[in-house]
């Protein structure tokens, strides 16, 4: 099982690789997209400014300092939708990323660049983002038909999901995995958003406005139902509030917070999962660093036989918040994470 | 010519199919209220329903897709009235293509060339193609990824999106003949859209392809942890894909308004029920819908009686 790291910056390869990155990937958005497109559209799932790279030239540097390190760089054009001819284009990039600039996978979720890539000999190097929904074993036969080299699953599948589609196609095509940062509310690839500065996450703003409820029967809730649906979603707001990085808050061991799926990273080995991902091409290095210490270590553990138990316990302690992590709050996948819970749902 | 299609989404609402095809409205209060008035601007836009279809099933819970017996008791209302048969079906865990399974087989078996399976998955296309190839393939509204923010699509518009943005966004990549090679792969003639606020840009009769577009109703957002469907069940077991609902959908909308507005012109109230986000359009965009369908030849309206959850 290899990690797979954000980047942002060739700067910070060298830090990234030293700490246990066995892959990396990155976004590109050329000045002529943002020329053509503003900031209204954009080329991959991240904002233009901050996650993503702006020259080739840049990537180049990149890739040539991960690949003298052993290590393969993706680049992501994971937008949920591209028209016709925006594919001209991105072939054309791709074209050059990978031929000029030597990246060794392209993450893709429209079907439509899936197939234009595929069409240009590309299909190997394409991993399907987690943006496309493949959250069952057909959707997964479905993209290893097109020919893909890995797909990435998304968030919101259970341990016992992943299990069930891992034994069902796992070996017919390498299968990704989230285990840190940058949760989502909703299905990622049905969420139809943007999370534009001007407005932000729908998950956070649908959140923050007061709910009313109305009862299908048209009778109005009673007092005490009423309350208790008032306190629920408050608790709904105060889950998605850990979802998006607990407001940028650490632990009091300086380790930052928000969602995280690393106690299941045991089961992702057994089920044969090929890489564990880390979200987040825009955090800062720091946020970066942590998040990969933690996430490496968690494997080394696992790596020497520590029992899916002992990994827990250890995770649980390093990530500084006990009682925020038995809560579930932050968590993609929900435990307990045995064998027994696994094999259960299977 | 735009054929009416009638959307259902429980089994309670095949008991008064007479009532629906009349556009009674069926939610209480002020949301009935609602209703109406959409019900109106539709048959303004749109002219006076010519019913030819019957959707039933689920498009954003797997939990609540339809038994055998309650497909079965579509299929014959629908009959009765002398309706052709879409089953409307979500996007799925494998255990939701195991309960998807029976349906279509018993559909299949059926042998009626005029029903549909309205898939909003592309496990459920490569599964409907591969094993119960009689029946007819569409591509619903969930399996094309236009953006669709009413806080700030509206602002955008407004503003003239700047560049080519405005026109990116109203094209679909389902058109690009790409994709139309993959849908003919699979035996798909129709494609589904929400009615998009920045419109819709492609002539579909041109490319040979049937089109649809969903009033009153447009989705948002939907995911696999409902937050209502947490409603009863413990604290840590909350607000992920394993929480064990107990059909909380079933009894309570939860309606949020916008306070304060980010971006001007944005769309200020949104409708939950279940595991997904909605807005009711205005008369003025079920009125733009219908130009759009006009201009890009969408010959099927789908008629969406109550929120689609």
């Amino acid at each position: 099982m290899t990690i797979l790291s954000p980047v942002s910056s060739a700067d910070e390869v060298e830090m990234l690789v030293e700490s246990g990155a066995g892959e990396l990937y990155c976004g590109l958005v050329p000045p002529e997209w943002i020329r053509a497109y503003s900031g209204a559209v954009w080329l991959n799932r991240r904002s233009p400014a901050g996650a993503n790279l702006s020259r080739l030239d840049d990537l180049a540097l990149l890739v040539s300092r991960a690949h003298a390190r052993g290590v393969p760089v993706f680049l992501t054009l994971n937008a949920p939708v591209y028209i016709e001819s925006q594919l001209t284009y991105l072939a054309d990039l791709a074209r050059q990323a990978v031929g000029e600039c030597g990246i060794d996978g392209l993450i893709v979720s429209d079907t439509a660049l899936l197939l234009t890539l595929a069409d240009t000999g590309l299909g190997p190097r394409l991993h399907v983002s987690s943006v496309a929904s493949a959250l069952n074993s057909e959707a997964v036969r479905f993209y290893r038909d097109l020919g893909v080299g890995r797909v990435i699953l998304p968030r919101g599948l259970s341990v016992e999901e992943v299990g069930r589609i891992s034994a069902a196609v796992g070996g017919a095509v390498p299968l990704e995995a989230f285990v840190l940062y940058d949760g989502c509310a909703f299905e990622e690839g049905l969420c139809h958003t943007l999370h534009h500065h001007r407005v932000g996450a729908f998950c956070v703003d649908l959140a923050r406005w007061d709910p009313t409820f109305e009862r299908t029967d048209g009778a109005a809730p009673g007092p005490g139902e009423a309350a208790r649906l008032e306190a629920h979603f408050a608790r709904h707001r105060e889950w998605i509030w850990h979802l998006n990085a607990c407001g940028a808050t650490v632990s009091s061991g300086g380790m930052p917070l928000g969602a995280c799926g690393v106690c299941a990273m045991p089961a992702f080995r057994r089920f044969g999962v090929h890489a564990v991902k880390i979200a987040g091409r825009q955090a800062s290095p720091l946020r970066k660093l942590l998040g990969l210490r933690l996430v490496r270590a968690v494997l080394a553990r696992m790596e020497t036989g520590a029992s899916d138990e002992d990994v827990v316990q250890w995770a649980v302690r390093a990530r500084g918040m006990p009682e925020t992590c038995a809560s579930g709050v932050m968590c993609y996948y929900r435990g307990p994470f045995t064998a027994r819970r696994e094999n259960a749902g299977v | 010519m735009t054929e009416w299609a009638l959307a259902l989404f429980r089994p309670s609402d095949l008991a008064d199919l007479s009532g629906q095809l009349q556009l009674r409205p069926t939610r209480p209060r002020l949301a009935g209220a609602r209703q109406a008035d959409a019900r109106a601007a539709v048959v303004d836009a749109f002219g006076p329903p010519d019913w030819r279809r019957l959707y039933f099933g689920q498009e954003f819970c797997e939990r609540r897709a339809p038994s055998v017996s309650d497909v079965r008791r579509a299929y014959a209302t629908a009959a009765s009235a002398g309706l052709a048969f879409s089953l409307l079906t979500s996007y799925v865990s494998d255990g939701g293509l195991d309960r998807l399974r029976p349906v279509l087989a018993w559909l299949s078996g059926l042998g009626d060339p005029r029903i549909e399976v309205v898939a909003n998955d592309w496990g459920v296309v490569r599964l409907v193609a591969r094993e119960h190839a009689p029946l007819r393939l569409v591509l619903g509204r969930l399996m094309n990824r236009m953006l669709r923010d009413p806080r700030i699509v509206p602002g955008l518009v407004a503003a003239r999106a700047p560049g080519d943005a405005l026109s990116a966004l109203r094209q679909p990549s389902l058109a690009a003949p790409v994709s139309r090679r993959l849908l003919a792969q699979f035996g798909v003639e129709r494609v589904e859209f929400d009615n998009l606020i920045q419109g819709l840009d492609t002539d579909f009769a041109a490319i040979g392809l049937g089109a649809s577009v969903y009033v009153p109703y447009g989705y948002v957002v939907t995911g696999r942890a409902c937050a209502i469907g947490s409603l009863n069940q413990p604290a840590a077991d909350q607000f992920h894909a394993g929480t064990a609902c107990r059909r909380e959908c079933l009894r309570y909308t939860v309606t949020r308004r916008v306070a304060p507005m980010p971006v001007a012109d944005g769309h200020r109230e949104y409708v939950e029920r279940g595991n997904t986000c909605c807005y009711l359009q205005d008369a003025a965009a079920i009125d733009r819908a219908a130009a759009v369908a006009r201009r890009s030849g969408i010959d099927r309206l789908v008629y969406q009686a109550d929120l689609p959850v």
